[in-house]
């Protein structure tokens, strides 16, 4: 089934912050039991967030104008909506209430769920690049996969099977098969230099030099623990020249099509971490929304981008205001501005909050084969008989 | 290449100091800044620098009969009034890390970070901890022998103690002359080769020559950018970081679960922990001596080093991805590629100064283990357990948060490491801690994984501190400072 962001932003009633703040929190302190919104429920969402975010100028970083509702989510958007009617009316109502623009509705209106529906419909941006690390693979479906590996994991274990795989891996290796060269996106990275030029004119390609400065951390924005799965949303002014904007957006729509086409193996641009990530321009071209959830920390996730991916940091976050310009290879100044830029969010809910990437990815080949196996008509006649 | 100030530097950043097999440390509080300050110039002369060692007429090198180091917490630079401006956040708020008003009962989210929890969470340590006393420097004496050793710490207890300063605790600690750790695995078979040092004349280990400012301040480092430094200019170069840990190992505990694990088979026992390790007893690793021990090639320091594991065991059915060696330094094993790998990874290393303390392990408990496991039901009888022993771990590195932290925490204790799930270091991860969650250990094999469950946690944190290791223009400064 195929996969979809929604991305939702909508302005905040001034005077009623603290009052979606304090909804919001209660969501994400619990985020499975509590009485407003309870994500498990809504079945086909594999991750999403609230988030108050601001503009992308941080020089007011408690700015909190606008809620950033986000999910990654089975099917279309509509009927997710509906879903998400059906299932949880008064607390849409009691989040949503706050923002401007909301219909005067009540959920026991009987025209609730179209007057929903048109409100989201008014205020959903669209999403310039959108990668997933195990595309149409559905929740229902990575659920499956989770309880099939626990059952096969756990007869493994079992204690009479180990005479067994103690014999065989005894057993003289058969002849390893040559594995050919593996698909790769070597393409693209011939193509680095003169997308380089294209898009990153800004950002000198001399390696960064000089002394670096301490990161001025904010822990409440770095330092949050998640037991294995983590989110950021990052918004960022883009360079008001309006080169920079168009350069943006071809970007990110190369970089979408590589998502799409090239990077489908679970990694994004060698980043192995990644389950859900997506960029937006939003505000008429003035901000860039990020988001991403991800594997492991912060630290690890940042060495990452400049250790793996540095060149596609360039060509998106190059084109966007304070970015350093010897590009993300400045390692403490690229750390910094991602600190003044990112958000936590509120709410932060993933269906499947145990498993990295990788084990997702390691699921889905184990039922595969074990489908494909089970899938031989001789086999299936076979079983039929026991 | 760049050319080190090792005259400015202490010398424990770039030698272990081997030959002087019997150390102390002293941990300081300082008094009345005054007399420190008269007592850290008078030590100054004394301190033991990096500047290569005179050689005899017949061209071997005289080494020193002492060797002697000193590093600060950021408290005791507080204390003599030293400025912090340019200093690592990590440094400044020390390795609890307690953020202002938060739950003193809760482990901070460093201590998460670090894997400092259950036994090992700060309130339960001997130095360090918030119950314990302040502490504001490390004073490092090494000797060749313990009567050496004695006159060294004798002289300096009576300096200390005419200068007002109070020791919190001396911690003796050896390196053994098998240079076993108290487990019974050889010891310090991995350091990264720093750029520009005379140790280590060849990278045995695959990997490149790293660059000095991943180990000393004012220097580049593998971004070819120079480290956060002091804004002071003479701390600003040739200091560096240092983390003290003291990690207690249980030596019974671990012994016992091999034991348990192998139905009391010696031999099954000794390869069960070999794959938790990753090497032998001997230092042979896993990779090149897959089915038994080769203790000729554990002994041969250049060969026993030299292995990389994507092209002869990507899979980890000879050392195992969940092992201690191959998280602590994953080599050209993590994604996507072999190369990115090596850069990835040559951005997170360390240096290890670790000594033991205790009880030095014994070969004969090898004995002992093989012929009284058997007799008592798989229970492993070890003599002396009683005795406390394990590292008194002294780890280099410029950055904390990029280096030391970041090893512990994405590396040691995630255990979604390398596509793992649910494998934290099972040597000295914080497994056990809690006791809703069990953490195992997968050892790759054909035609399934074997899986050794619900780990314990075998070493313990007693104490520990960051500090920093000014160099000898910085010890200076400190010193003069009024």
């Amino acid at each position: 089934m195929v996969q979809n962001p929604l991305t939702v932003i909508v302005n905040i009633k001034p005077a009623e912050r603290q009052a979606l703040s304090d909804v919001l929190t209660i969501i994400g302190q619990d985020i499975r039991h509590n009485q407003y919104l309870r994500f498990p429920e809504i079945g086909s969402t594999h991750f999403a967030r609230f988030v108050m975010i601001g503009g992308g100028d941080r020089s007011n970083r408690d700015d909190q104008t606008r809620l950033y509702f986000s999910s990654n989510h089975d099917g279309d958007w509509q009927s997710y909506i509906d879903l998400l009617v059906r299932q949880a009316a008064p607390g849409l109502h009691e989040i949503f209430r706050h923002c401007e623009g909301y219909p005067a509705i009540s959920p026991a209106d009987s025209n609730f769920k179209q007057r929903f529906r048109d409100f989201i419909a008014a205020n959903k941006k669209p999403t310039d690049t959108f990668y997933s690390g195990y595309p149409n693979r559905s929740v229902k479906e990575v659920q499956s996969y989770i309880k099939v590996r626990k059952a096969l994991g756990d007869l493994i274990n079992q204690p009479q099977l180990e005479p067994l795989f103690e014999a065989v891996s005894h057993l003289p290796l058969p002849q390893p098969k040559r594995s050919g060269t593996p698909v790769s996106s070597a393409g693209l990275e011939l193509l680095q230099p003169v997308l380089h030029r294209l898009f990153t004119p800004n950002i000198s390609d001399q390696p960064a030099s000089g002394i670096s400065r301490e990161v001025d951390t904010r822990p409440d924005q770095t330092d949050w623990l998640y037991t294995v799965q983590n989110e950021m949303t990052v918004v960022s002014a883009i360079d008001p020249d309006p080169a920079a904007l168009k350069r943006l957006q071809q970007f990110l729509w190369i970089i979408n099509f590589a998502a799409r086409w090239v990077f489908n193996k679970g990694t994004l641009g060698g980043i192995a971490t990644i389950h859900f990530a997506r960029w937006a321009i939003i505000d008429n071209g003035t901000n860039l929304l990020f988001e991403s959830n991800y594997d492991g920390n912060w630290e690890q996730y940042i060495g990452d981008f400049v250790d793996k991916a540095s060149f596609g940091m360039d060509g998106i976050w190059g084109n966007c205001k304070g970015f350093p310009s010897r590009g993300c290879k400045d390692l403490q100044a690229f750390k910094q501005i991602i600190i003044d830029h990112q958000v936590r969010a509120h709410v932060f809910y993933s269906a499947y909050r145990y498993e990295s990437i990788r084990n997702v990815l390691d699921y889905i080949a184990i039922s595969d084969k074990l489908n494909q196996l089970l899938d031989q008509p001789e086999l299936a006649d076979w079983l039929r008989r026991l | 290449m760049v050319q080190l100030e090792y005259n400015q530097i202490q010398g424990i950043i770039l030698s272990g100091y081997g030959h002087l097999r019997f150390n102390s440390y002293l941990f300081l509080q300082f008094g009345e800044p005054g007399p420190v300050r008269q007592w850290l110039t008078q030590l100054c002369s004394e301190v033991t620098t990096a500047a290569p060692w005179e050689k005899n007429p017949d061209g071997s090198k005289i080494r020193p009969a002492t060797c002697t180091n000193i590093a600060f917490t950021s408290e005791g630079l507080a204390r003599l009034d030293v400025s912090q401006d340019g200093f690592i956040t990590e440094f400044k708020e020390g390795i609890i890390g307690a953020l202002p008003g938060q739950d003193p009962a809760k482990p901070t989210s460093r201590s998460i970070r670090l894997g400092d929890t259950g036994q090992s969470a700060p309130a339960n340590w001997e130095l360090g901890g918030p119950k314990n006393e302040p502490l504001h420097a490390m004073l490092m004496l090494f000797a060749g022998s313990p009567d050496d050793l004695n006159s060294l710490r004798e002289r300096h207890l009576t300096a200390l103690g005419q200068a007002g300063i109070k020791v919190v605790m001396v911690q003796d600690a050896q390196r053994p002359e098998h240079n076993r750790e108290p487990f019974g695995f050889m010891d310090g078979l991995s350091q990264p080769t720093v750029e520009g040092t005379l140790i280590g004349t060849a990278t045995a280990d695959h990997q490149p020559i790293i660059k000095a400012g991943e180990f000393v301040l004012g220097y580049e480092n593998e971004y070819n950018l120079f480290p956060p430094q002091p804004d002071q200019p003479e701390l600003a170069r040739n200091g560096t970081y240092l983390v003290y840990r003291k990690l207690e190992q249980d030596i019974a505990a671990f012994w016992n679960f091999v034991y348990q694990v192998a139905n009391a088979d010696p031999q099954e026992a000794e390869f069960i922990g070999a794959k938790m390790v990753g090497r032998w007893r001997s230092g042979a690793p896993m990779i090149l001596a897959p089915d038994e021990d080769n203790p000729d090639l554990g002994s041969d320091p250049d060969k026993s080093n030299d292995f990389i594991f994507t092209k002869d065991d990507k899979l980890g059915y000879g050392c195992p991805i969940a092992s201690h060696v191959r998280r602590t330094n994953p080599r050209d094993s993590l994604l996507p590629t072999p190369e990115a790998s090596l850069t990835s990874v040559r951005r997170h290393r360390i240096l290890r100064r670790g000594r033991v303390y205790g009880p030095a392990y014994d070969q004969d408990v090898v004995k002992t283990l093989t012929e009284v496991a058997q007799s008592h039901n798989s229970k492993v009888f070890i003599p002396d357990t009683d005795s406390p022993r394990g590292l008194a771990q002294i780890l280099i590195n410029a950055d904390l948060k990029r280096q030391f932290e970041f090893i512990q925490q994405s590396w040691v204790n995630d255990p979604k490491f390398d596509g793992l799930f649910d494998d934290r270091d099972p040597i000295i991860g914080n497994n056990g801690d809690d006791p809703a969650t069990s953490y195992n250990m997968a050892i790759g094999r054909r035609p399934v994984r074997r899986q050794l469950q619900k780990i314990p946690r075998f070493v313990n944190v007693k104490g520990g501190a960051y500090m920093f290791l000014p160099g000898m223009a910085g010890l200076r400064f400190i010193a003069n400072r009024v």
